[in-house]
């Protein structure tokens, strides 16, 4: 498997949120899960955006689902995470989790 | 036409139409917030897609409005010159028929002799403009509808800047009249309109 590329904070963000919505993931739900989870909700905009430069990238895949009536007959675009995508996500947590080990904050919190 | 069709199709002109579709069906889905957060959302997500697909492949863009220029210079040329020869036939046979008995218009016909006074310069200079400024760059937004389908708007602003650059160095001269750099958001609109006309006239990818 070729190298992961480095990865944005946001984009980290969202191939979590897909990975812990699991099969139901598309853009409705996976906005909600990140807003849930960070406390703040993502525009549109960027969300798409983003999961389209993933997709490029080979991180994500999609697919179209069925047309539903409830919206307006439109399909849902369902993402999934590539292993290329899962081994570039964990990578970029252990990188976090290796500068937070043992760091004392200002204050004297302990991470 | 319904305001989630008419946001598909501004979402479909920077983007691919299934893509739109499935970003509609998403804002649907979230239709209680309201017109106003619909809106706004749609505003930015065309904003942002735009956005990207200027950056996507901006020299490509660049390249294929040179080209652009160069067709549209001699699409102008050929529809100058066979518009002049149509108007020319047009305006001379009115002359005839209202100065001329019809054994005369025969004779003057027969050989070929056209002997009736020049168009007036107002009605050439309409003519030219017309062609100029709306039926060649209508005709090249079609063009472009066909070859850069979901990316009509990046190339259309990124044709208002080569295409100012152009008219600056290289202006179209027609029989008195050039594409001078002010006209060029007027045309960039009809090439707009082509491309508009050419994406609801053609069937949608499959």
């Amino acid at each position: 498997m070729a190298a992961a590329p480095p990865l944005g904070e946001f984009e980290q963000v969202v191939l979590l949120a897909i990975l812990r919505v699991g099969d139901d993931a598309y853009g409705v739900t996976i906005r909600r899960e990140i807003a849930e989870c960070t406390e703040r909700e993502p525009a549109p905009g960027a969300l798409y955006t983003t999961l389209d430069r993933l997709e490029e990238k080979g991180l994500v895949a999609s697919k179209y689902g069925d047309p539903t009536p409830e919206r307006g007959g439109r399909a849902k675009r369902y993402f999934t995470v590539t292993a290329r995508g899962v081994h570039a996500v964990a990578r970029a947590q252990r990188a976090y989790q290796r500068l937070m080990k043992g760091l004392v904050l200002p204050g004297g919190a302990r991470a | 036409m319904r305001k989630a069709d008419v946001a598909e199709t501004l979402l479909s002109l920077v983007g691919s139409a299934e893509r739109a579709r499935s970003f509609v069906g998403d804002l649907m889905e979230e239709r209680e917030r309201g017109r106003v957060w619909f809106w706004r959302s749609v505003t930015r997500l065309w904003l942002a897609l735009l956005g990207r697909d200027l950056l996507s492949a901006p020299l490509t863009m660049a390249i294929s409005c040179v080209i652009a220029w160069f067709l549209y210079m001699l699409l102008s040329a050929v529809l100058a010159v066979a518009g002049y020869v149509v108007v020319t036939l047009v305006w001379g046979l009115a002359y005839v028929s209202n100065n001329h008995t019809g054994l005369e218009l025969l004779t003057d016909l027969l050989r070929i002799r056209f002997n009736w006074p020049p168009i007036p310069d107002a009605a050439t200079y309409l003519i030219q403009a017309v062609v100029l400024f709306v039926i060649a760059p209508f005709h090249i937004g079609r063009g472009s509808a066909r070859f850069w389908r979901g990316h009509e708007v990046s190339l259309a602003v990124v044709m208002l800047v080569v295409w100012t650059g152009m008219a600056a160095f290289v202006p179209l001269v027609g029989i008195g009249i050039a594409a001078r750099p002010a006209m060029v958001p007027v045309m960039v609109m009809f090439v707009l309109a082509g491309a508009l006309r050419e994406r609801f006239r053609l069937p949608a990818p499959s």
